[in-house]
C-alpha cells in the first residue's frame, strides 16, 4: 500500500518537474538536481531518501527531484530519463540497474547540456560516481571479518545476487585479490547466484552444507540474502561453527546478530549515501568537483574525489554492524 | 632441329615452373582456407560452449559452470578434426584458472600471453606451448571478466594440407608433362612441313622453276604458306615463259621496223640535239648525196646541212619538239654534198623519255615546187580578172547605199511628223477639256444672273426686253449643253478608265433603266438580244449605248419607235447593231454625222448639240473598233460598230461556227 502511495507521489513529482513554471512559484532555485534510485518503495531507498531530503534542506538554491521506477528495471529508468531530458535539469544522478544499458541515455543527457553522474549502481559512462563504499575496502572488510572466525586456512563459499550485478562483482573481485595477496590458505569452493532472495539464499546454503563437508564459512552478498543463509546455518545447528558474513541492513539482521549466528554485517550508511549524492550533484552542477581536490560534504566532512578508469569517484566509509551497535540504526 | 631443341627445353622449363607455382600458390591458398575455416569452426564451438557455460553459471554458480566446461571440452575432443582441442576458462583477477583440462581451478595460469588475450578481448592467437604449436580462438566475457579460449594443435589443423599438396602436385606434374609431350610432337610435325617448304624455295632459287611442294596435308597457316609458295612458283614459271616469248616478238618487230626504215622511199634519219645524225636510211643518204661510210664515220651533221636562213626555223621547231615531243612538218632546204640545195618537207619526233634523241622524216619537194610554180602563174591571171569584177560591183553597191540613206531620212521625217501630230492632238484634247471645264463657271454666272434679272425685273421690262432675256437665257443653256458635251468628248481621251472584261448585257440593262422615262414618254419598244462580254471601259460603253439609243428615239418618224439591239460574231470580233425605224439618213450624210457639232436638222426640229455621234465614234475607236451607219431616208437607220473579242471568248467561237455552218 505504501509502495503504491510512493509511486503516486513520485509521479506527481515528475509531473511538477515537467510543468515549466509550476516549481518556480516560491523562490527560484538555481540548480535542479534529479536523483534516481534503482527503484522506489523499499525500506532501503526510503532510508536513502531521508539523507537526500536532509541535504536538499541545506542547499536552498537547489531543487532536488527524487524519482525512480516502481521495479528495478533499467528500461523504466531510461524511459523516465528520456522524458526528463527535455526539461533541462542541471544534473541527473542515477543508480543504474544495468551499467551498460544506461549509457545511451547518459550520453544523450550530456549532449543536451546536462551533467550525468551515477550513484549506488555505476554506469559505464558518467562524469562522477558516488559509490556506496570503496570496493576494495568492502572486500577486504568481508575477508577480514570471515577469517577472524575461520582462521587463515579454510574452505569458504560465496553467495552472490547475480554475476552481472556490478557491486557484487566488484566486491567478489576485491575479495579474491585480498585472498591471493594475504590469505592464500582461504579457498573459494563455489560462488552461486541467489538473486535478491532470502529463500534462494537459504536453499543454496542448505545445499552448500550438504555437499561441502569441509566448509567453514560463507560470504553472503545482497541485502536480503544473509538472513536466508543465517537461517539455514542456525537450523542446521551449526551457528558458531560455520561463519556467516555479508552485507545487509540492520533491520534484517538484528535478530541473527543478537543470537550470535552472525557476528558482523557490513554495510554503509544509507541516509548518508543519499546525503553525499545530493552534495556531489550540487557541486557537479557548480563545476567544483576535481580529482584529488578535497571538498566538504555538509556534516560528513571532507571527501577527496579519486580518479578512476571512467572519470572520478568518491565512496562512503564501510559501516560494520555488530550486536553492540545494531540498535543505533534503523533501516 | 635447333627450334625443336629450344621448344623442348622451354616445355621442360614450363613444367617445372608451373608445378612449383601451383604448389606454392596452393599452399598459400590452402593455408589461408584452413586458418579461416578453423577460426570459424572454433569460434562457433566456443560461442556455443560459452552459452552453455554461462547458463550454468547464472543458474548454479561457478563450480557448475566449470563442470559444464569440462563436459563440453570432452565432447569437443570426440569430434573429428577437433581431437586436440582444449577448452579453458581463466578469470581476469590474478589470471586464475577457472577451468583448464591440464590445471586445477584456482591455480594461477602460467601463460605469458593471457594478459594480451584479456587486452584484445576477442580474437585468435598462435603460440607454442611445451613444444606444441597451437592455434586458439578466445573471447572475454563481461561483467564476470572471464576469458574463454578454445585451442587446437596446428598439426591437426593443417593435417589436410599434406594430402592436398601430394595429390595436386602429382596431377599438375603429369598434366604438364603430357602437355609438353604434345607440344613437342606438334612442333616436330610443323618443323617437318616448314623444312619441305624451305627445300622447295631453294630449288626455285637455283633455277629449277618446275619445283613444287609435293604434299600439303593440312590447310592451316603453314598449309596456306605452302600453297602460296606453290602458286608463286607457278607464276614465276609462267612469267619467265611469257617474258621469253615477248623478247622474241620484240626482236622480230625490231627487224621489221629496221626493214621499214631502210627500204622507205621517204628519207628517215635519227638525230640528236647536238646536231649529229646517228643513223639514216638509204633514201635520206641519196637525197643529200652522201654514202653510208660517211654516215658511219660520223661526218654528217644536220646542222651543217641546213642553210643559214633556216637556222631560226630549226631552233623554233627544236623548241617545239622539246615541248611536245613532236613537231608539225615544215618546209626547208638541205645542202647536198655537192653544195646544191634540195627543198624538203621535214617532220620530227623525239624518242619517248630520251629528251635528246629522235627521228626525222624527210620528203623531197623538188617536183612539188615545180608544180607549184606553174599553178601560181595561172592563179595570178585569175586574180586580175576577179579584181576587175569586184570594182564594178563596188560601184553599184555605193549607189544602192545612197538610195537607202535617202529613204531612211524620209522615214525619220515622217515619224517625227506623226509624233508631233499626236502631241498636238493630245494638247488639243487637253485644251478642249480645260477650256470647256473653265468655261462652265462664267457661263453658269451669266445664266443665273439672267434668271435673276428675269425674276426681279420681269414686271419692269417690256415684251422686247423679256424676249431678249429669253434669247440670252436660251443661248446660255445651249452653250451649257455644248460645253457639257465638249467636256464629255474631251474626257474620253483624258479621263479614261481601265479596260476590263465587261458584260454588255448588264451595261445595257443599266442604260435602259436610266432611259426608262424617255422611253415611256415616247412609247418606244426596245428589244435587246443577249450581248457578249468584251474588254471595255464600262462607263464609256454605257455612254455609247445611251447615245445610240437616245438618237434612235430622238429621230423617230411618225410611226411608234422600235429599237433593236443585237450583236453577232464576225472576223473583226463582235459586231453590234442598233436598229431603228426612224427618219433615216441620206447616204451623203453618212460620214458627216460622226463629225463634231454637225447637225442635219434645225435645233427646233430635233434638239441637241451634234456631238453625240462624235463621242460614239471616239469611244469605239478607243476600244479598237469602228462604227458606221447603214440607212436611207424613211427606211430607218442601223448603226453598227465592232468591238474586239476577248482572247478566251468561247461564246464568240461557238456562234461564229454556227453562223458558218448555216451559211
Amino acid at each position: 500500500m505504501t509502495g503504491l502511495l510512493r509511486t503516486i507521489i513520485a509521479a506527481a513529482w515528475l509531473l511538477l518537474a515537467l510543468l515549466p513554471g509550476a516549481a518556480e512559484s516560491a523562490s527560484e532555485p538555481k540548480y535542479r538536481l534529479i536523483v534516481m534510485p534503482k527503484l522506489l518503495g523499499i525500506a532501503y531507498y526510503d532510508a536513502v531518501k531521508r539523507g537526500v531530503d536532509e541535504a536538499a534542506r541545506e542547499l536552498p538554491d537547489a531543487e532536488v527531484v527524487w524519482m525512480g521506477p516502481p521495479q528495478d528495471l533499467v528500461g523504466k529508468q531510461i524511459e523516465m530519463l528520456e522524458s526528463v531530458i527535455p526539461t533541462k535539469p542541471n544534473v541527473i544522478a542515477v543508480a543504474a540497474n544495468d551499467p551498460v544499458a544506461i549509457v545511451q541515455v547518459m550520453k544523450k543527457a550530456q549532449a543536451a547540456g546536462i551533467h550525468a553522474m551515477s550513484w549506488d549502481g555505476d554506469s559505464r559512462h558518467r562524469e562522477f560516481f558516488v559509490n556506496l563504499v570503496d570496493f576494495d575496502e568492502f572486500g577486504t572488510g568481508l575477508i577480514e571479518a570471515i577469517q577472524e572466525e575461520t582462521g587463515p586456512k579454510a574452505d569458504i563459499a560465496i553467495i552472490t545476487t547475480s554475476f552481472t550485478a556490478p557491486n557484487q562483482s566488484s566486491w567478489i573481485e576485491a575479495i579474491k585479490r585480498r585472498i591471493y595477496a594475504k590469505y592464500p590458505g582461504l579457498k573459494i569452493l563455489d560462488i552461486r547466484p541467489a538473486g535478491e532472495s532470502t529463500e534462494e539464499a537459504y536453499r543454496i546454503t542448505k545445499d552448500y552444507l550438504r555437499t561441502m563437508p569441509t566448509l567453514k564459512g560463507i560470504i553472503v552478498l545482497g541485502a536480503p540474502n544473509p538472513a536466508g543463509a543465517a537461517r539455514a546455518v542456525k537450523e542446521a545447528g551449526l551457528a558458531g561453527k560455520i561463519a556467516v558474513v555479508g552485507n545487509s541492513t540492520p533491520n534484517l539482521m538484528r535478530n541473527y546478530l543478537k543470537d550470535g549466528t552472525v557476528r558482523k554485517v557490513l554495510l554503509w550508511n544509507a541516509p548518508d549515501h543519499g546525503y553525499l549524492t545530493v552534495h556531489c550533484a550540487y557541486l557537479l552542477a557548480k563545476g567544483e568537483l576535481k580529482p584529488g581536490v578535497p571538498f566538504k560534504a555538509g556534516r560528513l566532512g571532507m571527501f577527496t574525489p579519486k580518479k578512476d578508469a571512467l572519470s572520478m569517484r568518491v565512496a562512503l566509509p564501510v559501516l560494520i554492524f555488530t550486536k553492540e551497535n545494531v540498535d543505533k540504526h534503523h533501516f | 632441329m635447333k627450334i625443336m631443341t629450344k621448344l623442348n627445353l622451354m616445355s621442360i622449363g614450363i613444367v617445372v615452373v608451373m608445378t612449383v607455382s601451383v604448389l606454392s600458390v596452393g599452399i598459400w591458398i590452402i593455408n589461408d582456407i584452413l586458418y579461416k575455416f578453423s577460426e570459424q569452426v572454433l569460434r562457433l564451438e566456443l560461442e556455443n560452449a560459452g552459452k552453455t557455460i554461462f547458463q550454468e553459471l547464472n543458474r548454479s554458480g561457478v563450480r557448475a559452470a566449470a563442470a559444464a566446461a569440462e563436459s563440453m571440452g570432452r565432447q569437443l575432443q570426440m569430434k573429428p578434426g577437433l581431437h586436440t582441442t582444449k577448452l579453458a576458462i581463466i578469470e581476469a583477477t590474478d589470471n586464475r584458472i577457472v577451468y583448464h583440462p591440464d590445471f586445477s581451478p584456482g591455480d594461477r595460469a602460467p601463460f605469458a600471453f593471457v594478459g594480451e588475450m584479456f587486452q584484445r578481448e576477442r580474437g585468435v592467437i598462435e603460440y607454442t606451448l611445451d613444444g606444441i604449436s597451437t592455434y586458439a580462438v578466445f573471447v572475454t566475457v563481461q561483467p564476470i571478466d572471464w576469458l574463454l579460449s578454445l585451442s587446437i594443435s596446428k598439426a591437426e589443423m593443417l593435417e589436410g594440407r599434406g594430402l592436398f599438396l601430394r595429390e595436386v602436385g602429382i596431377i599438375t606434374f603429369v598434366v604438364l608433362c603430357m602437355n609438353a609431350f604434345l607440344v613437342s610432337l606438334f612442333g616436330w610435325r610443323l618443323l617437318k612441313r616448314i623444312g619441305a617448304t624451305a627445300h622447295c624455295v631453294n630449288r626455285i632459287e637455283k633455277g629449277e622453276l618446275s619445283a613444287r611442294i609435293a604434299t600439303i596435308p593440312v590447310r592451316d597457316e603453314i598449309g596456306i604458306l605452302q600453297e602460296g609458295v606453290n602458286a608463286m612458283c607457278e607464276r614465276i614459271e609462267q612469267r619467265t615463259a611469257e617474258q621469253q616469248e615477248a623478247e622474241k616478238a620484240l626482236r622480230e618487230r625490231e627487224a621489221r621496223i629496221r626493214r621499214l626504215v631502210d627500204s622507205n622511199i621517204i628519207g628517215i634519219f635519227l638525230w640528236d640535239m647536238q646536231g649529229n645524225i646517228v643513223d639514216a636510211n638509204d633514201a635520206f643518204l641519196r637525197l643529200i648525196g652522201y654514202d653510208r661510210e660517211e654516215l658511219a664515220a660520223g661526218e654528217i651533221f644536220w646542222t651543217r646541212l641546213t642553210p643559214p636562213e633556216f637556222v631560226a626555223a630549226d631552233v623554233q621547231k627544236g623548241e617545239e619538239v622539246r615541248r611536245t615531243q613532236t613537231c608539225t612538218p615544215y618546209e626547208k632546204e638541205f645542202f647536198r654534198k655537192d653544195g646544191t640545195r634540195v627543198p624538203i618537207l621535214l617532220g620530227a619526233a623525239m624518242f619517248e623519255g630520251s629528251g635528246e634523241t629522235g627521228v626525222a622524216f624527210v620528203l623531197d619537194l623538188t617536183e612539188r615546187r615545180a608544180a607549184e610554180a606553174a599553178l601560181r602563174s595561172a592563179h595570178d591571171q585569175l586574180e586580175i580578172r576577179v579584181q576587175e569584177r569586184t570594182s564594178d560591183l563596188k560601184r553599184i553597191n555605193q549607189r544602192l547605199e545612197f538610195e537607202i540613206q535617202e529613204r531612211k531620212q524620209a522615214e525619220e521625217g515622217l515619224a517625227q511628223r506623226t509624233h508631233e501630230l499626236a502631241r498636238s492632238n493630245a494638247e488639243l484634247e487637253q485644251l478642249a477639256y480645260v477650256a470647256s471645264h473653265d468655261l462652265q463657271e462664267p457661263l453658269r454666272m451669266i445664266a443665273s444672273y439672267l434668271q435673276l434679272l428675269e425674276k426681279r425685273y420681269a414686271g419692269k421690262l417690256d415684251a422686247d426686253g423679256r424676249e431678249f432675256i429669253d434669247y440670252a437665257v436660251d443661248g446660255a443653256r445651249r452653250m451649257q449643253s455644248l460645253i457639257d458635251d465638249l467636256l464629255t468628248f474631251s474626257r474620253l481621251g483624258t479621263k479614261a478608265q481601265v479596260m476590263q472584261p465587261t458584260d454588255c448585257s448588264k451595261v445595257m440593262a443599266l442604260v435602259l433603266r436610266g432611259l426608262y422615262l424617255a422611253v415611256q414618254e415616247c412609247g418606244a419598244q426596245i428589244h435587246c438580244d443577249p450581248l457578249p462580254v468584251v474588254m471595255a471601259d464600262q462607263t464609256q460603253l454605257a455612254q455609247l449605248f445611251q447615245n445610240l439609243i437616245t438618237n434612235a428615239i430622238k429621230f423617230r418618224s411618225d410611226a411608234s419607235p422600235m429599237v433593236r439591239i443585237a450583236a453577232e460574231p464576225t472576223e473583226e470580233g463582235w459586231c453590234f447593231s442598233v436598229e431603228d425605224n426612224g427618219i433615216g439618213i441620206a447616204p451623203e450624210y453618212r460620214e458627216r454625222i460622226f463629225v463634231m457639232f454637225q447637225r442635219l436638222h434645225g435645233r427646233r426640229e430635233y434638239p441637241g448639240t451634234g456631238i453625240g455621234l462624235a463621242i460614239c465614234k471616239k469611244i469605239v475607236e478607243r476600244h479598237g473598233g469602228r462604227i458606221w451607219v447603214e440607212s436611207a431616208p424613211g427606211q430607218g437607220t442601223i448603226f453598227r460598230f465592232t468591238l474586239p473579242r476577248l482572247p478566251d471568248d468561247t461564246q464568240h467561237d461557238r456562234l461564229a461556227e454556227e453562223a458558218g455552218s448555216r451559211a
